[in-house]
C-alpha cells in the first residue's frame, strides 16, 4: 500500500475512532480505556475487541508506551515495548508470538503498564503485510495465565517489596501460595528445578529462611523462606550468601512483617 | 582425638564469636549429638533437635531434592545448610565424604557469619580428620 494511502487511512480511522468514543475519553494521548479491573485487564478488553488488524499503542501519562500487532483478537506480534531487564520479556519483542509465549508477554505487559495508571489506546493500520491469523496468541490464553502484578499484588505489601528488591541480587525467584506459582523472575531453568523441589520441603510451621549451598553450583545457593502462608524459592550466587541470607532473615525476625 | 579435645575445639570455637551460644558435633547417620559447647546450661531435649533438624537438612528428602538442584547429585547432599526463624540462626556444615559428620551453630541473628563459616568449616575438618 502506498505510504500516503496508508497514513491517510491511518488517520481517517483515529477519526473514526474519535466519533465513535465518548468526547470526554479521547485525549491527545488516545482513547482513554475504561479500567474497572485495572490496566492489564483494559487491555485484554482491547485486544478482544480488535477483529480486523491493527497496531494498538497503548500509552499512560506517566510515558510507558507499548505497540502491539494485533487481528482477529490475538496478539500477533509486540511492535515496540520498553528494553526489559527480564531475558524472557524481551524475548518476545518484535518477533511472530505463539500460544508458548503467553506468559512472558503478559509479564510484559504488566511490567510495561503500572497497574493503576490510567492507559490510552491509539489503533492504527500495521505498516507490514498480513501475518497468517493462526499465529500469535489468543486473549483467552493471556487471560489463562496469571498476571504477575495481579498476583503481585495478593502479597503484603512489604512482602512485594522484598520480593521486587530480591530480583536485583537473584538469580531467579518463584513465589507459592499454596503451592501455586505467584511471582516468577530470573533464570528459566532455575525456576523449573525451584518447582521440582518445592514438593519435598517439608512445610515449616513459623516464618524461616533457608540456605543450601554445595554440589557442582558452588557458585550458587538455594533460599527458601517461609512466611505468611507464602514460600520463597530464590537462586543467589555464593558470594551473595550472607548478604541474601542476612536481609531474608531481617525480614521474618521483625514482628511487624505482616 | 578422645572426647575432651573435640569439646575443646567446640568450646574454642564458640568463645572466637560471641553471638554464638551453642556448637554442636553430630553424626548425621543417626542425627545423634556427639559432643556439644554451650553458653549455658541446654536440655538435652533441645540438643536431640538440633541434631535432628541438622540430619533434616544435610541428608532428609529435601535435602537430596536440592542437591540434585545444586548440581550435588542424589546421592550426595548440599555442603551446608543455614536456618534462621524469628530469632536465631542454625548453621549446619556437613564433613566432606565418607565422614558422616556435621557441625552445628545456634547464633544470634547479629552474628558475623562471613567471619564465622569459613573458621567453623576449617574446625569441621579437624575434628573428622582426627576422629
Amino acid at each position: 500500500m502506498p505510504r500516503g494511502e496508508n497514513d491517510d487511512t491511518a488517520r481517517f480511522m483515529r477519526a473514526i475512532a474519535g466519533f465513535s468514543a465518548a468526547p470526554e475519553t479521547v485525549t491527545r494521548l488516545g482513547r482513554a480505556l475504561v479500567q474497572s479491573g485495572g490496566a492489564l485487564e483494559a487491555m485484554l478488553v482491547e485486544i478482544n475487541e480488535t477483529v480486523l488488524r491493527r497496531t494498538l499503542t497503548f500509552r499512560t501519562d506517566a510515558g510507558a508506551t507499548l505497540s502491539l500487532d494485533v487481528s482477529e483478537r490475538r496478539v500477533l506480534r509486540v511492535v515496540d515495548a520498553p528494553v526489559s531487564e527480564d531475558k524472557r520479556c524481551a524475548s518476545v519483542v518484535k518477533r511472530v508470538l505463539t500460544a508458548e509465549d503467553a506468559k512472558p508477554l503478559m509479564r510484559l505487559l504488566a511490567d510495561c503498564i503500572p497497574p493503576d495508571d490510567q492507559v490510552y489506546v491509539v489503533s492504527a493500520l500495521p505498516d507490514d503485510p498480513a501475518t497468517a491469523v493462526f499465529e500469535g496468541i489468543s486473549v483467552r490464553d493471556l487471560m489463562d495465565v496469571k498476571a504477575p502484578q495481579d498476583t503481585a499484588a495478593e502479597l503484603p505489601k512489604r512482602l512485594a517489596d522484598m520480593v521486587v528488591q530480591g530480583k536485583n541480587n537473584m538469580r531467579a525467584m518463584t513465589c507459592y501460595a499454596d503451592r501455586e506459582a505467584l511471582v516468577r523472575w530470573g533464570q528459566n531453568d532455575l525456576c523449573a528445578a525451584a518447582d521440582s523441589i518445592l514438593p519435598s520441603l517439608l512445610p515449616d510451621p513459623g516464618p524461616s529462611v533457608t540456605l543450601w549451598h554445595g554440589g557442582l553450583r558452588e557458585d550458587s545457593a538455594l533460599l527458601v523462606i517461609s512466611t505468611e502462608g507464602f514460600v520463597i524459592c530464590a537462586f543467589c550466587d555464593a558470594q551473595d550468601v550472607s548478604r541474601c541470607f542476612g536481609a531474608w532473615q531481617a525480614y521474618i525476625s521483625n514482628p511487624n512483617h505482616t | 582425638m578422645n572426647s575432651v579435645t573435640i569439646g575443646e575445639e567446640l568450646a574454642a570455637l564458640r568463645h572466637r564469636y560471641p553471638g554464638c551460644f551453642v556448637v554442636a558435633f553430630a553424626d548425621l547417620s543417626t542425627g545423634m549429638v556427639l559432643a556439644v559447647s554451650t553458653l549455658e546450661k541446654t536440655a538435652q531435649e533441645k540438643l536431640d533437635a538440633l541434631g535432628r533438624t541438622a540430619q533434616s537438612c544435610l541428608l532428609g528428602q529435601g535435602a537430596s531434592a536440592v542437591a540434585q538442584v545444586l548440581g550435588a547429585g542424589a546421592r550426595n547432599s548440599p555442603t551446608m545448610a543455614l536456618q534462621a526463624g524469628a530469632h536465631d540462626i542454625r548453621c549446619f556444615l556437613r564433613a566432606p565424604a565418607p565422614a558422616v559428620e556435621a557441625l552445628c551453630l545456634v547464633l544470634t541473628p547479629e552474628a558475623d557469619l562471613d567471619r564465622l563459616l569459613p573458621d567453623a568449616t576449617e574446625a569441621l575438618l579437624r575434628l573428622t580428620v582426627e576422629a
